[in-house]
């Protein structure tokens, strides 16, 4: 093959048939994933290493049962199946299996060899379905499927080098000839299929009748097509619903029999141990407790482990900037590598050993199967307040970051439910809320110990977490009151058998996220760093070099040492400079809050995202080593309120900005995402309002009463 | 000729798998939904008394003559925890009361 495009291979299949397992055994570390793709957008590809030495394309699409979607990852299957001008049609499918009930996974792939595009038909899990008593005759399914079929097992590597050699036959196939168990159509669906295929130019019939199904939302049709072919449907009363339902159905009568033909069982099913444990896990009053349980643990987990490796990190990048400035020329690149950029990228990666650990424990939970049961569990609870129960799966992952946690609603198959977790996730305290909480939980409780056994500001930190949850749940229920919809709003959601996590699985999906939020992130955090030691290096006119010489009179007259006198220089040219000019500049909007100039240039710069805050902070009140939380604590304790005396970071003061950034839409990333989500502006303008019109109305009120 | 005969045909499919149709109440007497199902009690599934649910449940597998039967209910209500043969399926109490069995 010299041909220059790489030849593209779809792994098509339900949900938990094991299609990710043979995604990562066939690709390996080969793996490519664009970065939070939009809904347009393909999911993971890879390449895969053939035995002639060339190399072909694997694109794994999400979980499907039918061509006959209800979410908006099944219609991205769809989509793509039915534009063959679309860059990632396949060339040939893999159509991955599971080896219990065949019945349901014979669907999908019957549906698919009616596309006529060359097939091999694995049946994955091989080694569970036999550990079961369940054996296949493959010769039966494939004579009727009229397309090779192949045992494999990614558990023992069962036939996955004969997949290899077959992958190399099946990329150079010619398309199938047509399906000889082809279910005949109804009248009205040749109609349907004439109509379509006049419109469109379309050679195959099944397309066209999937065409004819879907036209209202397919986007590879222009919109002249579409209300061409909706005019033409609408004349002939083409009944949807109906006929997805009788071709359903007609598959099943046609190929159950073939099944079960071809089926051997040597022992009769029993109970098996998936459901004993999910007695306990799914109980009435256990399930409940054992999640929280999960939940609390994973939380404590996320600040006792990663203790270290931040500090470790935080040491490293204040060690970087120091050596920098010592081996450079004193010029204003050196001042922007180690003032601006090298601290910008230490406040990224200074969250890596927590995003570590929370999506590690949150994708082996996946992994093993509970996160259904979650769904489960709590779908009558999300129901009430109009989300779904696979919401539980957003609000968890927004523990971490809500930018993962949005893109996962998209196996939500109903808009309103789906959007509504899209509004409220943010609320849940993400991963970079907690450097805020670190820097300003002392303020508000002092450090002792609760009831023998809780720290004060751990209890104070779970507050702050719980606040977030119930207002998401609150906010949820009022959108719930306000947003229309037709929309059918189910749930069904299989139950799959607990198993083993597969290592390679769970440390593959961890750094695709991991990447994702350092890179995605990290451009944001990375540009607002130097935007940011722009506007606090520099300032309008002379004002900066004025408020040099000034600071430097005044510290000689009060006799300050060096190091006192570089703070006193460092945060008299803040004042003066453009961020300076900012703060003092939104100072009426937030002074009723209980700020002032410099916590404002805090509030605007973080928007860019939360963490920048403390970075601000540090720079603002001239401590070396932007990120050492303690002395800038210190300092900040240190800071008089010229209005009272007292100090600057008293109770209201700092319960107040503590609540800012509980409710605060303080993240531009996560904007970013919404809008791609939901397809439009309005949403992520609706989220960012309502957001901080409940930050600046529960500040407000904390502040005036404790003040 | 051929669109009446294709209306006789999708009426006789309405009533099927009963939807708005008066008649169809009539031919739902005498099935219980799932959700009228005891924990641990099994039935077969005969037809959906909604039509918008139905081709999801059929994707699952929950299809006219295949067995069915409740393994309990979920700790807040709202959900029922099914099984189908060898697999395990949640759904909502709505979707379980559209699937009819004897």
């Amino acid at each position: 093959m010299t041909s220059k495009r790489l030849r593209r291979v779809a792994l098509v299949g339900n949900p938990n048939s094991g299609k990710s397992s043979l995604f990562n055994e066939l690709t390996g570390l080969n793996q490519k994933i664009s970065n939070y793709p939009g809904v347009t957008v393909e999911r993971k590809t890879g390449l895969v290493d053939l035995p002639s030495g060339d190399q072909m394309l694997l694109v794994d699409f999400p979980g499907t049962y039918s061509m006959y979607p209800n979410s908006s990852e099944e219609r991205l299957v769809v989509n793509t199946f039915t534009d063959p001008s679309h860059e990632n049609y396949p060339d040939a499918i893999i159509y991955v299996a599971g080896a219990i009930e065949l019945e349901k996974h014979f669907l999908l792939a019957t549906q698919l060899r009616e596309l006529g595009i060359p097939m091999l038909f694995c049946l994955a899990m091989s080694d569970i379905g036999e550990r079961k008593g369940i054996q296949y005759d493959l010769n039966r399914v494939s004579d009727y499927l009229g397309v090779p079929c192949l045992k494999i097992s990614t558990m023992t590597g069962e036939n996955i080098d004969v997949l290899r050699t077959q992958l190399l036959q099946l990329i150079q196939a010619d398309p199938l000839s047509d399906w000889k168990q082809s279910a005949s159509k109804s009248d009205m669906e040749s109609e349907a299929i004439r109509i379509v295929s006049k419109h469109l130019d379309s050679d195959n019939s099944y397309r066209s009748l999937l065409i004819a199904h879907h036209h209202s939302w397919l986007i590879h049709l222009s919109a002249a097509q579409r209300i061409a072919i909706s005019s033409s449907l609408a004349s002939m009363e083409f009944a949807s619903t109906k006929l997805q339902i009788d071709e359903t159905l007609r598959r099943f009568n046609r190929f159950t029999p073939v099944i079960q033909k071809a089926e051997q069982r040597d022992r009769p099913f029993s109970q098996s141990w998936t459901n004993r444990v999910d007695s306990i896990i799914t109980h009435r009053v256990l399930g409940p407790l054992i999640f929280f349980a999960a939940m609390f643990f994973i939380f404590q987990a996320i600040y006792s482990w990663s203790e270290l490796p931040t500090v470790w990190i935080e040491n490293g990048f204040a060690a970087l900037s120091n050596g920098i400035r010592d081996v450079m020329p004193q010029v204003w690149y050196t001042d922007l590598i180690a003032d601006g950029i090298i601290p910008g990228l230490g406040g990224i990666l200074v969250f890596i050993p927590q995003i570590t650990i929370l999506f590690l424990l949150i994708g082996l939970l996946e992994e093993v199967g509970y996160m259904s049961r979650a769904v489960f569990m709590f779908d009558g609870l999300m129901q009430k307040v109009g989300l779904n129960g696979r919401s539980i799966v957003a609000l968890v992952s927004s523990g971490a970051c809500a930018i993962p946690a949005i893109m996962s609603t998209r196996t939500i198959a109903n808009w309103k439910e789906r959007l509504i977790t899209i509004m409220v996730a943010p609320l849940i305290s993400c991963s970079a809320r907690i450097p805020i909480y670190t820097v300003l939980i002392g303020f508000v409780v002092a450090d002792h110990t609760v009831l023998g056994i809780f720290d004060s500001r751990g209890l104070a930190f779970m507050c702050l977490y719980l606040l977030g949850i119930t207002v998401a749940l609150v906010s949820a229920w009022v959108f719930k009151q306000f947003i229309r919809s037709g929309d059918h709003s189910f749930l069904m959601i299989e139950l799959p058998q607990y198993k083993r996590p597969i290592l390679q699985n769970v440390m593959l999906s961890l750094k695709e996220k991991v990447w994702s939020f350092v890179w995605d992130a990290g451009k944001i955090i990375f540009v607002i760093s130097i935007i940011l030691w722009f506007l606090g290096s520099y300032g309008p006119g002379t004002s900066m070099d004025k408020a040099t010489d000034r600071a430097i009179e005044v510290s000689q007259q009060l006799e300050y040492t060096p190091d006192q006198q570089e703070g006193y220089v460092a945060a008299q040219r803040m004042e003066a400079s453009y961020a300076g000019v900012l703060g003092k500049w939104i100072e009426p909007a937030i002074s009723p809050l209980g700020y002032d100039w410099k916590m404002g240039i805090a509030l605007i710069t973080s928007f860019a995202a939360r963490e920048v805050f403390v970075g601000t902070m540090a720079t603002i009140y001239s401590v070396g080593g932007a990120d050492d939380n303690t002395t800038l604590r210190e300092r900040m304790a240190q800071e008089i309120n010229p209005k009272t005396g007292g100090p600057r970071y008293d109770l209201a003061t700092s319960a107040s900005l503590l609540l800012f950034y509980v409710f605060a839409m303080q993240c531009m990333s996560t904007l970013a995402v919404t809008r791609r989500e939901t397809n439009s502006w309005k949403w992520p303008i609706i989220q960012f309002l309502f957001m901080g019109a409940l930050a600046y109305l529960s500040s407000f009120s904390a502040y005036q009463i404790l003040s | 000729m051929n669109i009446s005969m294709e209306r006789i045909g999708n009426r006789a499919f309405y009533c099927h798998f009963c939807i708005t149709e008066v008649v169809s109440v009539r031919l739902m007497i005498g099935f219980r939904s799932v959700l009228d199902l005891k924990k641990g009690e099994s039935a077969v599934v005969q037809r959906f008394s909604d039509t918008k649910l139905a081709a999801s449940l059929m994707s699952l597998g929950i299809i006219p003559n295949a067995s069915i039967s409740v393994v309990r209910r979920s700790p807040l209500g709202g959900a029922v925890y099914l099984q189908l043969g060898m697999t395990y399926i949640a759904v909502r109490n709505s979707a379980a009361q559209s699937i009819l069995v004897k």
